[in-house]
């Protein structure tokens, strides 16, 4: 599904991104983990657009999009929630939905009752003012505005990042659901028992290099990883 | 759906009707010589100060984008115009007075320079945000500014004179109309929600296929081409141009009139537009506090109401009479739970 090979990214003189080189295949979680800066973010805002490689290339569905603009990318079906929530927050849930499905023109209705049947809350919710939501709340309201245009692919920035405990183990299960439904997920976590523990396969990135890449139990077992990001 | 639709025509209808109404009072009172010339002349002054306003509010209020430069783009329009007045004329066509066509085609070309100047200082100032975008604006203004004292074709510092008084209120009252129709439904249409979406977060935008760049395009252009189209018509309401006339305090103007009246609404800019151009003449004979009194009450309304006067509210004639309506219903006897009808917008 995404065949990523070779990327360099730089902002201005920093070379942030070395050589990188990963896949995810299709119906897969994958998770890229690693620390702060390590370049988790600049990978997925690099493989939607928002970032250019200097070299390389990104195949996503048998075409490749490392020249492609933003909003081409997701009229392609890869769609990218980014870090921090980003919704809009003096629109309305559903205007805030609505905004998610932009670039399409049909099945609209059909895309909205979908996200409501799977976000409860956000049904509850669907006039009120989006900067009002709890954290949760937000987070899924990013989700089921990326969910508007149907994705063949999500990538999810820090989904859990400021959640309580219980609302992070719902974002992961609902994960878990939307892949099992058939959407393809590349997630990047800081926390990184919790992205092993519901992907496939994952890569461990540092200083903008992948170091690491196996499955995503053979890593938790890895004593290298266990050291590093699980405490021990 | 049908009965947004029906809503939408009754609502357009009583627009239309009003609009209607309003220019005949207005048409009327001048012609019957109550309002005498010199009040006519700061009703033609106060319309092309909302043009400018209302068009300058789509970029700031909308787009969310600080430009400074609205004074140049007004000075293309003024010059563009008044070139094409001065130098060519045309024969009456039935019915048609040349030169009111002439006026019409000069104002036309004179908003469709600024507009391409516009897109040409937009494609790599709007890559820009904030501070740096006002900055690059406010150069363009100047640049524009120093090109025309230096052509001859402008008439340099001279000034560029002998231009034709064809600005009435008849033409100032159709482009109003025309900016404000514009506005609204450019900015309750799919490509007004993606311009807001802009404003709001651009990466989130960007997140969910929306051309940032195309979209900012879109807006900047469009305000520069009512921008050029009020220079036009204050060109033909001086009937003297000269390089000063669009200094970068006028583009300062623009922006407080847009601020003070609040970002995002178009009744807001009409007000403060209003307001700010009358303000200064009634203060007439307070010559020497009249600049003092002006920056007060700027002062005193960011204070206490720093969204702008009316935040980014929109006045709605439909909604004001049903509202009364409802509350001649509800007069006799008012439920015990009534509370003011909410701000919800319809």
């Amino acid at each position: 599904m995404l065949n990523v090979t070779d990327i360099n990214v730089y902002y201005g003189s920093i070379h942030a991104l070395h050589d990188m080189t990963f896949h995810v295949n299709d119906g897969e979680i994958v998770s890229l983990i690693g620390a702060n800066g390590a370049g988790k973010s600049t990978t997925l805002k690099t493989i939607s657009g928002l970032l250019r490689s200097r070299t390389g290339d990104i195949e996503f569905d048998g075409h490749s999009i490392s020249r492609t603009e933003p909003d081409v990318i997701v009229r392609q079906g890869l769609t990218h929630v980014p870090e921090g929530r980003r919704i809009f927050l003096s629109m309305t849930v559903e205007e805030n939905l609505d905004m998610g499905a932009f670039t399409v023109r049909e099945g609209k209705k059909q895309a909205l009752d979908d996200v409501y049947d799977r976000f409860p809350r956000l049904a509850e919710r669907r006039s009120q003012i989006a900067g009002t939501l709890s954290g949760g709340e937000q987070q899924m309201l990013a989700m089921g505005r990326a969910l508007m245009i149907r994705p063949k692919m999500m990538m999810l920035d820090e989904p859990s990042m400021g959640l309580a405990p219980i609302l992070v183990s719902q974002i992961m299960d609902i994960i878990v659901e939307l892949n099992k439904a058939g959407t393809t997920i590349l997630l990047v976590e800081q926390n990184a028992r919790l992205a092993l523990k519901i992907s496939h396969r994952s890569y461990v990135i540092e200083s903008g290099r992948i170091v690491l890449s196996d499955t995503a139990e053979n890593l938790l077992n890895n004593d290298q990883v266990k050291k590093a990001y699980l405490g021990g | 759906m049908e009965k947004n639709l029906r809503s939408f025509f009754r609502r357009s209808t009583l627009n239309v009707i009003l609009c209607v109404a309003f220019f005949a009072a207005v048409s009327y009172m001048i012609s019957a010589k109550i309002l005498n010339r010199y009040y006519t002349n700061i009703i033609n002054l106060v319309l092309i100060y909302i043009i400018a306003a209302v068009s300058l509010n789509l970029t700031c209020g909308y787009l969310g984008q600080l430009p400074l430069g609205h004074a140049g783009f007004m000075s293309i329009g003024a010059y563009t115009a008044a070139i094409i007045t001065t130098h060519f004329t045309l024969p009456d066509i039935g019915p048609v007075s040349g030169k009111a066509l002439l006026f019409l085609i000069a104002t036309v070309a004179g908003g469709v320079m600024a507009m391409a100047a516009g897109v040409l200082i937009g494609l790599p100032a709007l890559r820009l945000k904030g501070d740096y975008l006002a900055i690059i604006t406010l150069a363009f203004g100047e640049i524009i500014r120093v090109l025309v004292q230096n052509i001859k074709i402008t008439g340099g510092a001279m000034g560029l004179g002998g231009i034709g008084k064809y600005t009435n209120f008849g033409w100032g009252f159709f482009w109003t109309v025309i900016v404000v129709a514009f506005t609204y439904l450019l900015i309750n249409s799919r490509h007004g929600r993606a311009i807001k979406s802009v404003r709001e977060d651009e990466i989130a935008a960007e997140s969910v296929g929306i051309n940032l760049t195309y979209y900012k395009i879109v807006a900047f252009a469009g305000a520069a081409f009512f921008a050029g189209v009020s220079g036009s018509l204050f060109a033909h309401h001086i009937c003297y141009l000269e390089p000063g006339n669009f200094g970068y305090n006028m583009s300062i103007e623009m922006l407080v009139m847009v601020v003070l009246g609040g970002l995002g609404s178009i009744s807001g800019s009409i007000i403060a537009a209003t307001v700010l151009t009358i303000i200064p003449e009634v203060l007439q004979s307070f010559a020497t506090w009249k600049m003092i009194i002006y920056s007060l009450l700027l002062v005193v309304v960011m204070i206490f109401k720093p969204s702008g006067l009316m935040g980014d509210y929109e006045f709605s004639a439909a909604r004001l009479i049903s509202r009364m309506l409802r509350r001649k219903e509800a007069a006799p006897k008012l439920p015990e739970n009534y509370t003011e009808g909410g701000e919800s917008d319809d």
